[in-house]
């Protein structure tokens, strides 16, 4: 089965304030998006297993003018306080490559 | 029907831009230049230091560009979220700085400064009738969060910058701020349509995100109207494209097709995208959905402590085999220290950081079990006084460095230290106390407008 990081364009993550986290995974054609969309290979549960974090937090937009699907999850704790790893959330992405779809 | 409105932006002061491209955006007579200057992104220690994430040096260049721009075509020139964090400090910074370009070149001019720290009198009274309301995963704020925050700011929307050019600002210095409301202002002072204003605004307020080569790109132009608006980015070669314009509406957003603002939200569910000659895209279909009731996204910092750390290389490959056992035994033998120093347990916190292994992700990483041949280690400390947290580091060298285990071979030491000296002290450590919703009846209440006269 091929990986998230096989099949898209691109992978990023940030911030969506503080206390969110955004994923954007963009497709090269419409073809691949509809067809990811389909498989329903990204899902609240499945991102909530690699990040073990509860799925109904999890919210995911197809957004079709950008043949994207959009994740946004809430953050472990507020950007920048004493325990951040990554204040700009931009390499907490790297999980998704691996994920079956 | 209004006339066509041009709005040139760069993407974030300190940042750079091409000077070309800016000169040939100058050619196309803007009506209003703009720039963010802040990005709650670099965390909270910024509003509550007081400090500017960017350098003087680099935001200085493109202040002087700018400027002098501006001034040769006198239209108002638009700074938001000044000196990162854009409260009171911040501000003044910028004004400072503009002053001095002011004086290097002779020029007169009105200023604006938007100020956005809400004073906690103003706080308390909204808490107790009920005005604030938490954002994402926060808790309801309370009064104690108020009285313990180093520095809160409300982010202000396009009112109290319209205010500010009704004032005759030449330069808008305006704290914090949403990063559209620097161009909307413009637009929609011009009689701009909302839906049309506010998302051409969007659209051009990361500059160069808008074009396919980030690195190349700013600044970009909106020409914007009441059917719609064209966004083109400046330097030759560079290009906008259907799928670039639209995705600066999805970032750092939680949701790809509304942008909330103050006093209503932009609407992009209907936009139509349309590539057009010379790397432009047209947009229309753009809507604006009006707030109820307008309110601000209020920005909080508290102090939490004093930080000091070193960085630490351990290649040792027995070591890294027990790595987890040591950094048990570590922080047992730094407790005992700190004890032996007379410091009390809830005086100090400690977190080692083992890049290299979990360093990006912390307990998150899936890969925990790859162990690689190299680890840079990173111990933290934040105490309540700086002092405390760099002698508790200052012993953490060579306690760490001569941890004794079974099998031990490299008994000089088991820490790598590239910096002299090793022990770093980073200084104050902040929280947010605030992100939280400010219900308002009028959107320009909590910002105050000053103006100066250089």
């Amino acid at each position: 089965m091929p990986t998230l990081g096989e099949v898209a364009a691109a992978v990023k993550s940030a911030n969506a304030g503080a206390s969110m986290m955004t994923f954007d995974i963009v497709f090269a054609d419409e073809r691949t998006y509809e067809e990811m969309l389909a498989r329903g290979a990204v899902t609240a549960e499945a991102v909530g297993g690699l990040y073990r974090i509860d799925p109904t937090g999890i919210a995911v937009y197809p957004c079709r003018p950008v043949l994207t699907i959009k994740i946004t999850i809430p953050r472990r704790s507020a950007n920048g306080g004493p325990d951040e790893t990554d204040f700009d959330g931009v390499q907490q992405f790297a999980p998704l490559l691996d994920l079956p779809v | 029907m209004v006339a066509p409105v041009r709005l040139l932006a760069n993407c974030v002061v300190g940042l750079g831009f091409s000077a070309h491209g800016f000169e040939l955006g100058l050619e196309r007579e803007p009506h209003l230049i703009g720039c963010d200057a802040g990005s709650a992104d670099f965390g909270p220690g910024y509003l509550g230091s007081g400090r500017d994430p960017k350098s003087r040096i680099s935001v200085m260049r493109d202040l002087r560009l700018m400027l002098e721009g501006a001034r040769r075509l006198d239209v108002p020139l638009v700074f938001g979220s000044c000196g990162g964090a854009g409260a009171q400090p911040h501000v003044a910074g910028y004004l400072k700085m503009i002053q001095e370009l002011a004086a290097e070149s002779d020029q007169h001019f009105r200023v604006a400064l938007v100020h956005a720290d809400q004073p906690a009198d103003y706080l308390h009274a909204a808490v107790d009738a009920g005005r604030i309301r938490p954002l994402g995963v926060f808790p309801e704020l309370s009064h104690e969060d108020i009285d313990s925050s180093a520095a809160i700011v409300a982010m202000m929307g396009a009112g109290p910058l319209v205010a500010a050019l009704d004032a005759g600002a030449d330069v808008v210095l305006a704290g914090r701020c949403a990063d559209p409301a620097i161009f909307a202002c413009g637009a929609l002072r011009a009689g701009v349509a909302a839906g049309p204003a506010w998302h051409a605004a969007k659209s051009i307020d990361k500059g160069y995100l808008a074009t396919q080569t980030p690195r190349e790109g700013s600044p970009v132009l909106a020409t914007v109207d009441d059917d719609g608006f064209v966004i083109e980015p400046m330097k030759p070669g560079v290009v906008c494209t259907t799928r670039t314009v639209a995705q600066v509406t999805m970032h750092e957003n939680p949701d790809p097709f509304y942008v909330t603002q103050p006093t209503g939200a932009i609407s992009t569910q209907s936009a139509h995208y349309e590539q057009l000659d010379g790397g432009r895209v047209r947009v229309t279909g753009s809507e604006w959905v009006a707030a109820e009731r307008p309110s601000v996204k209020l920005e909080g910092a508290r102090l939490v402590g004093y930080r000091s750390i070193m960085i630490a290389g351990i290649r040792d490959p027995r070591l890294l085999a027990r790595l987890d056992e040591f950094l048990v035994d570590y922080r047992r033998l730094l407790e005992r220290v700190a004890a032996s120093l007379g410091i009390a347990p809830e005086r100090w916190t400690l977190r080692f950081r083992s890049y290299g292994r979990n360093g990006v992700m912390g307990d998150l990483e899936p890969l925990i079990d790859d162990m690689p041949h190299e680890i840079g280690l990173v111990v933290d400390v934040v105490a309540d006084d700086q002092d405390v947290a760099t002698a508790l580091v200052g012993r953490a060298g060579p306690t760490g460095s001569r941890y004794d285990f079974t099998g031990r071979l490299g008994g000089g030491g088991n820490f790598a230290y590239p910096f002299s000296p090793n022990v770093l002290s980073l200084g104050p450590v902040f929280e947010w106390s605030a992100w939280h919703v400010l219900d308002l009846d009028d959107e320009n209440e909590p910002f105050r407008v000053e103006l100066v006269d250089v």
